[in-house]
Formats: C-alpha cells, sequence, structure tokens
C-alpha cells in the first residue's frame, strides 16, 4: 500500500472509509425497514404531505405528492433526494482539502517533492485516490440498497440503483475536485472548504427552487445538482449526458488544479 | 572580508550548485538577495547564519519548492524545476514533520518506491547505525529519532548532492559524531554535501568551505581555515590569586580584558594559543570558555557596507 502516493492515499483513508460505508449501509437499511410501515398507510401520509408548500416539497426533493406513493419515490426524497448527496460531497471535500492542503499544512510536502515525482502527478494521483473513495463508497451504497431492496420488498429495479449511485459518485467527485483546485491553489483546507459548503448549498438551492420559481430556471444548469439528478434518479434512471456532463467538470476540476499546484511557491 | 572571486572555483571543477544573481522575495518574510553561490562536487559546504537569515530560503530554492524571483539556479547542471534531478538528491527539511501514522520502515518503504531503486537495505542498515528502531510509528518517536529518520531517507539511496536543513537540531553529542562521520563517508564516496547551521561549532566540525549569510545576503564564503581566524571565543578564567591587568591585555589575540580579583575575563579572536600560555604562568582554578556567538562574530567581521540598510 506504500507503492505510490495514489496507494498510500487510499491507505490513509482506510480509516475514514470504514465509517462512512458503516453510516450510509445503515442509513439505507433503515429507510428501507420503515417500507412496509409507510406502505401501509399510504393514504394518511399523502394527505399529510399535500398541506406542505410545494416548494419545501422541492428542496427536500420530492416534485409531487404523488412521487411519495412508490417506493422509488419514497427512498428517492429520503436518500438521493439531499442525504446521499451531501454525504458523498462533504466526504469528497474533506478529501479533497486534505489531497495537497492537508501535506502543506502538516509540513510534510517538502519532504514529499523532494522526492522525484512531479507536481502534476501528484495532483493526479491524490484526485484518482479520492475518485477511488468515492466510488468505494457508491459501491457500499448501492450494495446497501440492493440488500435492503431484498429484504424488504420494495421492487425497484436494480438498474435505478445503479444510476443513483454512479450519479452520487460523480456529484462527489465533481466538489472533491473542487476542494482539490482551491487547496491546491491557496494551500490551505479552510478556503477549499469553504468554496465546497458555499458552492453545494448554492447549486443544491439553485437546482431545488428552479423546479419551482421559473426565474430561476435558465440558471438551473449552472447548478451540479441538476446534473446529479436528485429527485428523479430512482424514478426516471440516469440520463447519460447529465452523467457526462458531470465527469467533464470533474476532469476539469483536476486541469485546474495541476494548473494552480505547478505554478506556485509551495509551503509558504 | 575575503572577496568572493578568489573562491570560485576554477572551470576544471564542476559545480554542483550554482546560484547566479538569485533573489526571492516573498510575502514579508525576507529570501534571499542578489544570491551568488557555487558549490564544487565532492565538498562538504557549510552554510552558516543566524536563524532567519535566508538558509532555509537558499535550500528550498534548490528543491524547486519556491521559484526565484529573479535570477538563475541551477542544480546538478539542471533546472531544479525538472523533477528527475531530484532522483539524484538527498534532501532533510529543517523544521521536519513526517507522516505520524507511518512507522519509519513505512516511511522508508514509500520513499523508496518514489525514487524507484530500492535502496531500503541501505536505510536498515543506516538506521542500525543510528540506533533506530524502524518499527516504531513516527508519532511515538522523540524529536530526535524523527531527525534519525530524516536523515537515514536523506542518505539510504547514495544521492550525489546531499542538502540538510539544520541537520543536528534535536540530536545528541553522539549521535552528532555519528552523522557527522556518515556525512564524511559520503563525501568519500563522491557525494557533495549542502548542510546548513546557525551553530559555528557545527560547520567547524564539518565543513571544507563555508558561506556566511546573513539578512537575505551572502556576505562571505571562506574555507574553515580561514574561519576559523575569526572565531570568537569568551574566556572566563579564575586564578589562585588576584593577577594583574597589563599581564594579560598584552597577549596576542585577547581583547576586551577585564579582571576581577581573581578573575580574568576576556575575548579572543583565532587561536587561544597564546593566552593558554600566558595563563599557564599562574596557578588556574577554573576555565570556562564559551563557543563562538555567531551574531557577535558576524559583527565583528562581516559589518561591510552591504549590510548596512
Amino acid at each position: 500500500m506504500l507503492n505510490s502516493v495514489f496507494s498510500k492515499s487510499l491507505r490513509d483513508r482506510r480509516r475514514s472509509l470504514f465509517w462512512w460505508v458503516g453510516g450510509i449501509a445503515a442509513y439505507v437499511i433503515f429507510l428501507d425497514a420503515f417500507w412496509p410501515f409507510i406502505q401501509d398507510q399510504q393514504e394518511e401520509i399523502g394527505e399529510l404531505i399535500d398541506r406542505f408548500p410545494p416548494a419545501l416539497l422541492a428542496v427536500f426533493g420530492v416534485d409531487a405528492a404523488g412521487d411519495l406513493f412508490s417506493a422509488a419515490g419514497y427512498l428517492n426524497s429520503r436518500s438521493f433526494g439531499w442525504v446521499v448527496p451531501m454525504v458523498f460531497t462533504i466526504y469528497a471535500a474533506a478529501l479533497g482539502a486534505r489531497a495537497i492542503a492537508g501535506e502543506e499544512e502538516d509540513n510534510t510536502i517538502d519532504i514529499l517533492l523532494a522526492n522525484p515525482i512531479s507536481r502534476s502527478r501528484l495532483v493526479i494521483e491524490k484526485f484518482a485516490a479520492m475518485a477511488v473513495v468515492m466510488t468505494v463508497l457508491g459501491g457500499a451504497l448501492l450494495a446497501s440498497l440492493l440488500a435492503g431492496d431484498a429484504l424488504f420488498g420494495l421492487g425497484i429495479p436494480a438498474a435505478r440503483y445503479l444510476a443513483g449511485s454512479f450519479s452520487a459518485v460523480l456529484l462527489g467527485i465533481v466538489f472533491g475536485g473542487i476542494a482539490l483546485v482551491v487547496g491546491a491553489t491557496l494551500g490551505s483546507r479552510g478556503p477549499a472548504f469553504g468554496a465546497v459548503a458555499a458552492g453545494s448549498v448554492a447549486g443544491f438551492l439553485l437546482d431545488s427552487l428552479a423546479r419551482i420559481v421559473t426565474e430561476l430556471k435558465p440558471f438551473q444548469k449552472v447548478s451540479p445538482f441538476y446534473y446529479y439528478g436528485s429527485s428523479e434518479l430512482l424514478v426516471r434512471g440516469l440520463n447519460p449526458v447529465h452523467a457526462l456532463v458531470l465527469a467533464l467538470i470533474a476532469l476539469l476540476m483536476l486541469a485546474l488544479a495541476v494548473l494552480g499546484f505547478r505554478k506556485r511557491d509551495v509551503g509558504v | 572580508m575575503t572577496s568572493m572571486s578568489d573562491q570560485r572555483p576554477p572551470g576544471n571543477i564542476e559545480a554542483v550548485v550554482v546560484f547566479e544573481k538569485v533573489t526571492k522575495s516573498y510575502g514579508k518574510a525576507r529570501g534571499v538577495v542578489d544570491l551568488d553561490l557555487e558549490v564544487r562536487r565532492g565538498e562538504l559546504f557549510g552554510y552558516l547564519g543566524p536563524n532567519g537569515a535566508g538558509k532555509t530560503t537558499t535550500i528550498r530554492l534548490m528543491l524547486d519548492l519556491l521559484r526565484p524571483t529573479s535570477g538563475r539556479l541551477r542544480v546538478l547542471s539542471t533546472d531544479p524545476v525538472d523533477f528527475t534531478v531530484r532522483r539524484r538528491i538527498g534532501y532533510l527539511p529543517g523544521e521536519l514533520d513526517l507522516y505520524e501514522n507511518l512507522t519509519g520502515e513505512d516511511l522508508l518503504t514509500y520513499f523508496d518506491h518514489l525514487r524507484g531503486n530500492g535502496s531500503l537495505g541501505n536505510g536498515r542498515n543506516l538506521a542500525e547505525r543510528l540506533d533506530l528502531d524502524l518499527t516504531r510509528p513516527v508519532r511515538d518517536l522523540s524529536r530526535g529519532n524523527k531527525q534519525k529518520v530524516g536523515l537515514v531517507q536523506a542518505l539510504m539511496h547514495g544521492p550525489e548532492l546531499i542538502i540538510l536543513d539544520e541537520p543536528t537540531a534535536g540530536l545528541d553529542p553522539l549521535v552528532q559524531h555519528e552523522v557527522f562521520r556518515i556525512l564524511a563517508e559520503a563525501r568519500e564516496g563522491g557525494a557533495t554535501v549542502f548542510f546548513s547551521s546557525h551553530v559555528l561549532s557545527d560547520v567547524q566540525k564539518l565543513a571544507d568551505r563555508v558561506g556566511i549569510i546573513r539578512e537575505g545576503r551572502l556576505v562571505a564564503v571562506e574555507r574553515l581555515d580561514e574561519l576559523a581566524q575569526k572565531a570568537l571565543w569568551r574566556f572566563e578564567v579564575t586564578f589562585g590569586r588576584p593577577v594583574p591587568l597589563d599581564e594579560f591585555s598584552s597577549v596576542p589575540n585577547v581583547r576586551d580584558v577585564h579582571i576581577d580579583g581573581d578573575r580574568l575575563i576576556c575575548t579572543v579572536v583565532g587561536s587561544v594559543d597564546a593566552l593558554v600560555k600566558a595563563i599557564a604562568r599562574y596557578e588556574v582554578v577554573n576555565v570556562v570558555s564559551q563557543g563562538s556567538d555567531l551574531e557577535e562574530m558576524f559583527l565583528a567581521h562581516y559589518r561591510g557596507d552591504d549590510l548596512a540598510q
């Protein structure tokens, strides 16, 4: 596990990844376990939901109350609506911020860069490790969704779960990439976290409010959450064009991080 | 001040490190100003200066951690921006921090892979010589032992150029001695050693030539014997009975003589031989001598016009 910057970065994340995987698996199983009860009380819940303002429902990833009567609608609003993207975003931001800025704040960057490794390669390997950690978390999410479905009979096609998990991984890598860019360019983690916090909250609100405020509609496409597709992942599946857009944004972030790190003084 | 042009290596001696009019300014901190420096292949070059003089800046420029504001530098005939040159360099940072969760063995394994040259065995040998336990995590190591890990990783791959920022910091005298021996051996094996220190005695034990930096400027490059002529020693001698002042005020190399009853306090510049012979004529109860204070030495010798701003 100490063969390269890439593998060491994975090794460093073993412990934290274990807890994030455990957390997300427990959450998904917990949600699924409630499905049989929800199903029994569909009508009452429907009446309750109808009283909520549509704006609030939109923020929580529910397009229409009707969504909640299906297993996909129920699960989507409580997982891919905002909990899953939040979990992936926070963890990815931590990884992206730590990648370069963490080495700099820990003062290990000097001794690391004294080895024959280029700055570009360092950024690329750190990015790759972050993407792999996200993928493992996504795999764990998928596995627990499939297990929960089998246990509690939600009857959602496996392809939908795959679509949702894949999209969450992409969204995580995008925000991890943003943290990496800021951290690699400025050399400190604070601004990297700040950028992701501001960007993700703004992006999330923009995407969800644009569904009900027509004036915001033209700006919706600026938000990564639009391409993530929070409200429809389990209902309609993956939009391959949107997934491609997320992947391209992630690659753009990688390129910016390389540029930001290559040209500057380190550890000052 | 020794003219620096006298110290330029003749053309047939390869310069391993070359700074040409390098200036590095950043933020509020002073960097280096118009630095001209040449280190020859196979020498042990001491880089001496008080804390904050620009020693670390100079070293970090060599490793491309900092980029010069102006001027040109070459390390092993290569622009440091070319990372491949670092295959041939070993580096010990001044403020050393290592990966706390790795053991010494892990760290050496990791860097050995990054360098790709299978030098782990040599690393283990060096660790043994320094009596360093590689199985313990870095976070459990004392400052001295961390420093040893830092030294081992800097030396294990047999680099052509060894760059050490304050290598003896935190090491007890016995280990320092072993480190000096290892560096001397590396030099015999053809390596060039560039090391910084703010302690004159370190430099005296090890260096062939010494560059002296103060307030970001290189004020002199001298051979060690030239430097020894300028070393200041403060002496405090207690005699068995009071001694006359004029007996000592005329002793060669001695200045600032004070007599206080049976005690003599004075400063010696360069050789202490004359003073030792002079005091030997009386009954000596105690002798305390303090090595050169670097700042004092600078004030005595290098208060050149270029520093007068």
